[in-house]
């Protein structure tokens, strides 16, 4: 069954349509929520937030081949959302290491997922989103742009702002790996 | 240090997907369960997305009838009354009480390899005001009356990352740390208040906005909460409200507050997105521009000016044909003019950034200024340069004169370019600056008038 019929399918009510249509997506959901709002269960509030949502306005959908990229921006939104809503409160969660790779350099890589997760902490939320969008949901700058609602050369400033930030965090980052800092405060 | 500037770029998406991609999460069946218990939406509900508006316009609509000659007399009535007002309020002078309305060009201000520079655009003579090698210094603004400018410091070694707001006069002399404690993310956006006595900052989640004594002396204070404030927000012309933004589930209002009572007028509302787009006064206070998505047009953005009174529906001022974005609109100082910032969509979907356009109020029209940013890099060459984009666009504002526009690269660091407003020649600035990465407050020294 291909994703316009089940899209179809899903508008009319099918649970296990929608289930489907929305396997597939559900990790790279998560991910981008976890790496815009730095919090597992808030990642959770958000995706299924965004899932909420799909589920409610799936009848005017217009056009079904762009329901993953539907799902992406709501999930975004949601996630800023929650960004916006939490607000004074930042916290952060150490995140288990997946799948390590099995190399020779395994150290290595460690330290360098731990500078990478160290510099998107220093970046917010809006910035942290572009950068999900961009490198986790594999979507185009343009469509970046159209899903914040921001012209292309703010998607593009904001995203040469976040690498740039990012690569400065990086490589001025002494070896010891960054200590995970619980409950941040606003001035 | 394990990772070098290349091969972060090259292993980012990677490590990305190390970092934070997974197995399918374990909450699957439950968020699924929660999600479709509720009940959908029926497609004729949900407007914008379904409902074509032909055929909403073209149904029969039952009315009473309407009295035709009565509203024609009342219309050429309100015709003459407006022909009177405008003739009245041309005749009138239009001269503005500083900070607002042109003024003389004094020194410019920016940042390069994240220190504050200030050059006399006349002369070309550049003075670094800041030297500070472990953190890049960032944002420098001056106030109002050219007497001081303020700009954002990291606090070295802070985790997480936080920011000072740093007061110097214009030579970097008598520095000034104006708030108590570091501000923890960075102030988002830095403005200096009409009366250039206090720095209004936003929080980087739009969660509050904060006034700092320029001083130091006097402790912030929360101006409001769950808002941001707009570039340059203090309304013309005695600076007595802010243009600031509310936003919530993926739409935002456009509102004056007052900052004597805290009232609030809101001038457009449910725009869609989160109001990262721009709006701004016009010079003497009577009007707001602001680029925003029309209902019938969902793939642009498009500028739109309404009263600031409230009253009164917004009206769009520039349409192209095609999918286009027209934003980060920006007064002339005489209020005679806008200049934006113009992308278009071609028929392979790509965006291609186009040049400033300048909008006359008098008459509509619009014409384009200047070159494109890569036309500049091309010709004075930055070390930098390959690290922006084919379509990058430039961050402007107009000269104190209003004779002028300064655009600075957005991108990467580069060149900054002068355009003159009237016949569209430029030249590039010595100095390669950092980027600025959104529209930019006060960076152009006023002298008075």
């Amino acid at each position: 069954m291909d994703q316009r019929e089940l899209v179809g399918r899903a508008q009319r009510g099918d649970h296990d349509a929608f289930a489907t249509l929305v396997d597939p997506a559900l990790a790279r959901l998560d991910a981008a929520a976890r790496l815009i709002l730095r919090d597992a269960e808030l990642a959770r509030d958000a995706v299924q937030e965004a899932l909420i949502r799909a589920w409610r306005d799936l009848p005017g959908l217009r056009d079904p081949d762009r329901f993953e990229a539907w799902l992406h921006r709501l999930t975004v939104n949601a996630c800023l959302d929650l960004a916006r809503r939490r607000r004074r409160r930042p916290i952060e969660v150490e995140l288990d290491p997946i799948d390590s790779p099995a190399t020779s350099d395994h150290a290595a890589a460690l330290a360098d997922r731990e500078l990478v997760n160290g510099a998107l902490l220093r970046l917010d939320p809006g910035h942290r989103a572009v950068v999900a969008m961009h490198y986790l949901l594999d979507m185009p700058l343009p469509e970046v742009a159209a899903a914040l609602r921001i012209p292309p050369g703010t998607a593009k400033s904001r995203l040469h702002y976040a690498l740039a930030a990012m690569r400065r965090s990086v490589t001025a980052e002494p070896e010891t790996a960054p200590t995970p800092v619980p409950g941040g405060q606003v001035a | 240090m394990t990772v070098t500037n290349a091969r972060f770029d090259r292993e980012l998406p990677a490590l990305l997907e190390d970092l934070y991609l997974g197995p399918t999460p374990s909450y699957r069946d439950e968020v699924l369960a929660v999600a479709t218990h509720r009940r959908q939406r029926p497609a004729w509900a949900i407007p914008g997305r379904w409902l074509p508006m032909a055929d909403i316009t073209s149904r029969t609509a039952f009315a009473p009838r309407v009295p035709w000659r009565t509203v024609g007399v009342a219309l050429v009535i309100v015709a003459v009354l407006i022909a009177a007002i405008a003739l009245y309020a041309g005749t009138r002078p239009t001269k503005l009480p500083p900070p607002f309305g042109p003024a003389r060009n004094g020194l410019l201000t920016y940042t390069a390899g994240g220190d504050v520079y200030v050059e006399d655009a006349a002369s070309g003579t550049v003075t670094r005001l800041t030297n500070t090698p472990h953190v890049l210094d960032a944002e420098p603004v001056f106030a109002p009356n050219g007497t001081r400018l303020a700009y954002r410091r990291p606090v070295e070694d802070s985790v997480p990352f936080a920011e000072d707001i740093v007061v110097v006069k214009p030579d970097g002399s008598d520095p000034v740390v104006v708030n108590q404690a570091p501000i923890v993310g960075g102030p988002k956006r830095l403005e200096w208040s009409a009366d250039s006595t206090s720095i209004l900052a936003t929080e980087q989640n739009d969660a509050a906005v904060w006034m700092f004594d320029a001083s130091g002396k006097i402790p912030t204070r929360t101006i409001l909460t769950g808002g941001f404030a707009y570039v340059r927000p203090f309304r013309p012309p005695n600076g007595g409200a802010l243009l600031i933004g509310r936003a919530a589930h993926d739409k935002h209002s456009i509102i004056s507050f007052d900052l004597a009572t805290g009232r609030e007028t809101i001038l457009a509302a449910d725009l869609p997105g989160d109001g990262s787009g721009a709006a701004r006064w016009s010079p003497d206070g009577s009007e707001v521009v602001y680029d925003a998505t029309p209902i019938d047009d969902p793939d642009s953005l498009r500028l739109f000016v309404v009263r600031s009174d409230g009253t009164g529906t917004p009206r769009k001022l520039v349409t192209a044909p095609g999918i286009g974005v027209d934003g980060d609109p920006t007064w002339s100082p005489d209020g005679s003019q806008i200049a934006f910032m113009r992308y278009q969509q071609q028929m392979d979907l790509s965006w291609v950034v186009r040049p400033i356009g300048i909008y006359t109020m008098a008459d509509g029209t619009v014409r384009s200024v200047g070159p494109l940013p890569r036309d500049v890099r091309n010709r004075n060459p930055g070390p930098d340069d390959k690290a922006a984009s084919y379509g990058e666009g430039f961050a402007f504002e107009w000269s104190p004169d209003g004779h002028s526009l300064i655009a600075y690269p957005s991108e990467a660091s580069g060149h900054a370019i002068l355009i003159d407003a009237l016949d569209g020649t430029w030249h590039a600035l010595d100095p390669v600056m950092d980027p600025k990465g959104f529209p930019y407050a006060q960076g152009w020294q006023r002298l008075g008038e």
